[in-house]
């Protein structure tokens, strides 16, 4: 046994390093090398989209009995084509902590006390109820994922919006990529890119926006690379905050100053005009002109409120406009020399070069999110460089399915899983589909997240139900919404499968199903859902995510609307949710032919995946009769935007004088609830640190690893210092990484955000610094 | 258990890992690498190795005259797979050594990784 497992692990190791190769050296031959397969027939190999980032990887997971052993990528994905990073190779360990929530338990007496998972939900559904009866419908809330399970966000949605009339929903995508929705409505009035991940390999200029793709989306930045070495004439440029591992692999690294890549993607703008290198063509077929609101604030009083006015303005208007933006005048905003602004036009305005511009929370976590998506937009839309392949302003997404189940199912507190709650049409396909009546469903949107946890505080919300993430580590501001969930008179539930700072305030803690431990179904970044199945047995009493929410509406008397038998539940559950999504411009793979593939594009028509939308050449959605069809907005064209530069909400002063940006590390999912579990990753990456510069460091006479003070206005932490690290910020400002909930730095973040997207900056605010 | 891991390592001392990241897939440092083979037992790994310029049959034979390594040279690039098979912690130390002051070897980079617990 010991001698046939050591050969099938060596093959496999084997079989790894060839994938590799043929990944990155196309047509590469061994023609020496022997499967040997005999070896491995005590591992089943079944697939699976990875479980951590939005690059939505499949992977191979290695079962051996009931157990989950190895993971290997897999071959049939198109997405990773067999490569995987550290937390995917690793993912499997993280099913087997030792401290995995494998009970129930209930607040009793102040104390957590095991019960039966019956008792928990039926403690749910009584809480429920009561308080609706006492506080009104809006004072129970749900707080999702964009690690949902796509059924998971459906039957929350269907439960709160459709049942219980209800908009308090949200998910903690709000906090990654509700920017990159907003940005995408906007410009073009439907949500998600046109591109895919192919992009990459036709493009001859990749341009990363404030985005560290080495770390954050590693098996793209391999294709990246990948296709560098292969066609010799791809560059490859970084423009960001901070040098990162992504700076000194590009061919270029540009450094902006906060919140100034607005100013800079407009000066891109004038000179692409300046030098004619508009393409006319695109522009007058495909495009219109607008503006909006200016001076539009921060969010960062309760009850904010916003909402943007659009006019259209002429060409002439637009160029007038950008006047204010040479390279000249951006430069001494930005930092960004002149000559670095007019070669980054240049590469866009060069007609021979196909440009593919990347960007995730850079551009998301931004207080003018939607605007620096609009203009980003804007630079591929005057230069036609949009829906053709290696052509794409592309957003990335940070979670496995916050474009499958946030986006696409709409668990956000204005969105159905078809449409917008103010939208009567889309009301009644909500109520039809859903079987319960119109006016159930509340046309007025309540709280997004910020303010939902501000209600939570406040007493406006008195239950919360959190599943699949952990706010009491995300949320900025934090001390002020930990306060509230610990108030008297509030309840949460927390579902996960690990202890976390949010099981510590939940009222109710559910034992969840983790990954493959049940059926679902994600959604990535390049619009790809992918299935799996229930692989591995889930440990105690853990149940999935959307079975919990099945059961807790029955027992409120919602058995019509949730009839579904538990070996069947998901693949009904899918093909209702289709039904929302059946036309050209989203129609969605049925269970079938997703339960065989290793991951389908949407939109899927007559049998075939859409790569890039909006070009009639592969979109069946496009009119005939014209190239392209941007059929979001009403006329068919895309909107080229007039923004300004606005600063930051909160910039360094005399007393606050550093910049804090805040972020991920390769090893580390999210706040590290999952992959600080698994050893390798845990040791390879134990705690988190500051970055500073080193000449901001030896000014302070702090030395690598000693510990630094790090004070805001809302509060301070204290961690050791990493100078010449794997990331250098420019002096003036420092990065935080928030895997670590022993280093809680969002207690030190501001919690404003776009006005348009409400989504919360976490890339800039004011900190000063001490030795500690 | 298995513990799979996916790294790169660079082969000259001290330098900057990502020299040579066009050639490599996902990275770690080498003090991140250390780390990683901590505590590792009977560790099996496998690489995509480059040799360097004109050296490829050179470093088959090198890395071949090693034991607990096999070699799997490809036959149209100047690639080879390598996978090595060590018993010990000790063993593995050593091995990366020898591994590291090949003068045909110009980079390597880890692909799948394993050790039994
Ligand atoms: S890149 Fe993302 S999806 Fe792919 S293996 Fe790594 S964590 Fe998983």
């Amino acid at each position: 046994m010991k001698i046939n497992r050591r050969s099938f692990i060596k093959s496999a190791a084997a079989s790894s390093a060839l994938a590799a190769a043929g990944s990155i050296f196309p047509g590469i031959s061994f023609a020496e090398w022997k499967k040997q397969e005999g070896a491995s027939g005590k591992i089943n190999w079944q697939k699976a989209p990875c479980r951590f980032c939005g690059t939505g990887c499949g992977v191979l997971v290695g079962m051996s009995g009931d157990r989950a052993v190895a993971v290997k990528g897999d071959p049939n994905c198109s997405v990773n084509k067999g490569l995987c990073c550290v937390k995917g190779f690793h993912s499997v360990q993280a099913l087997y902590g030792k401290d995995r929530l494998k009970k129930a338990q209930v607040r009793k007496n102040g104390k957590m006390v095991e019960v039966p998972i019956s008792e928990a939900l039926d403690v749910i559904a009584a809480k429920i109820q009561e308080t609706i009866k006492k506080h009104g419908k809006d004072s129970v809330s749900m707080y999702g994922s964009g690690q949902w399970t796509i059924p998971d966000g459906y039957v929350a949605s269907k439960l709160f919006k459709g049942c219980l009339g209800t908009n308090n929903v949200e998910a903690n995508a709000r906090l990654c990529m509700a920017s990159a929705v907003t940005g995408f409505m906007t410009s073009f009035g439907i949500d998600e890119p046109m591109g895919c991940y192919e992009d990459i390999e036709a493009a001859d200029v990749m341009i990363t926006w404030g985005n560290n793709m080495a770390e954050m989306h590693p098996v793209l930045f391999s294709r990246m690379l990948a296709s560098r070495k292969r066609k010799q004439n791809v560059t490859i440029v970084d423009f960001a905050t901070r040098t990162t591992r992504t700076s000194q692999a590009a061919d270029k690294s540009i450094l902006f100053k906060p919140n100034t890549d607005l100013a800079v993607a407009n000066a891109i703008c004038y000179e692409i005009i300046r030098n004619d290198w508009v393409n006319w063509d695109f522009v007058t077929k495909h495009t219109t002109f607008h503006k909006g609101k200016t001076n539009i604030g921060y969010g960062t009083e309760d009850h904010f409120s916003f909402k943007d006015k659009p006019e259209d303005i002429t060409f002439e208007e637009y160029k007038t406009f950008l006047e204010d933006y040479t390279p000249e005048k951006v430069q001494r905003i930005s930092g960004v020399s002149a000559k670095d602004i007019k070669y980054m036009a240049s590469l866009y305005g060069d007609p021979e070069k196909k440009v593919t511009s990347f960007w995730c929370m850079g551009m998301n976590q931004h207080v003018r999110g939607t605007w620096i998506q609009n203009l980003v937009y804007n630079i591929h839309l005057l230069t036609g460089k949009i829906s053709t392949p290696g052509n794409s302003p592309f957003s990335l997404t940070g979670q496995p399915s916050a474009c499958g189940t946030v986006r696409e199912v709409g668990t956000l507190t204005n969105r159905l899983p078809h449409g917008v709650v103010m939208n009567e049409k889309d009301r009644k396909m909500a109520a039809e589909i859903w079987d319960v009546p119109l006016s159930n469903i509340d046309p007025k949107p309540t709280y997004h997240t910020v303010e939902m946890f501000r209600a939570l505080d406040r007493g406006d919300i008195r239950f919360m139900w959190i599943q699949v993430t952990n706010p009491m580590v995300t949320m900025p501001k934090l001390k002020r919404y930990r306060e509230g969930c610990l108030k008297d008179d509030r309840f949460i539930v927390v579902s996960d499968v690990y202890p976390t700072p949010t099981t510590d305030v939940a009222d109710v803690i559910l034992p969840a199903s983790m990954w493959v431990e049940q059926e679902g179904l994600f959604g990535n970044s390049e619009r790809r859902t992918q299935h799996f199945d229930a692989i591995v047995p889930g440990p105690g009493d853990t149940m999935s995510d959307t079975w919990q929410i099945i059961e807790v509406a029955r027992r409120l008397g919602f058995e019509k609307q949730f009839p579904w038998g538990e070996d069947e539940y998901i693949g009904k559950i899918w093909e209702e949710y289709r039904r929302f999504h059946d036309s050209p411009k989203h129609n969605m793979a049925p269970y079938t032919v997703l339960k065989e593939r290793s991951g389908v594009q949407w939109p899927f028509v007559n049998g075939k995946e859409t790569r890039w939308r909006f070009n009639t050449k592969h979109d069946p959605a496009c009119k005939k009769g014209t190239e392209f069809d941007f059929y979001g907005k009403k006329d068919g064209k895309a909107w080229i935007w007039a923004r300004p530069y606005e600063p930051a909400a909160e910039s360094p002063d005399q007393e606050y004088d550093f910049w804090l940006c805040t972020g991920r590390v390769i090893e580390h999912w999210h706040t590290g609830s999952m992959t600080r579990r698994v050893p390798i990753l845990h040791n390879a990456m134990p705690e988190s640190y500051v970055e500073l510069n080193p000449e901001d460091a030896a000014d302070l006479g702090v030395t690598n690893g000693e510990k630094v003070k790090i004070i805001s206005r809302r509060g301070d932490i204290v961690m050791k210092a990493s100078i010449n690290g794997r990331g250098v910020p420019p002096r003036g400002s420092v990065f935080v990484p928030f895997f670590d909930e022993n280093y809680l730095i969002n207690e030190v973040t501001l919690d404003a955000f776009c006005p348009i997207s409400k989504q919360p900056d976490y890339k800039k605010c004011a900190v000063r610094l001490e030795k500690a | 258990m298995l513990r799979v891991i996916k790294v790169i390592l660079c082969s000259k001392k001290n330098c900057n890992p990502m020299h040579n990241y066009d050639r490599v897939l996902i990275l770690l440092t080498m003090k991140e690498k250390k780390y990683a083979y901590d505590g590792g037992l009977m560790p099996i790994l496998s690489y995509l190795v480059l040799p360097q310029a004109g050296a490829m049959e050179q470093l088959c034979t090198d890395l071949s005259a090693i034991e607990c390594c096999e070699v799997i040279p490809s036959d149209n690039e100047e690639v080879i797979v390598l996978v090595t098979d060590t018993p010990d912690d000790n063993t593995e130390k050593t091995l990366q050594k020898k591994l590291k002051n090949l003068p045909s070897l110009q980079s390597i980079s880890m692909t799948f990784g394993h050790s039994a617990e």
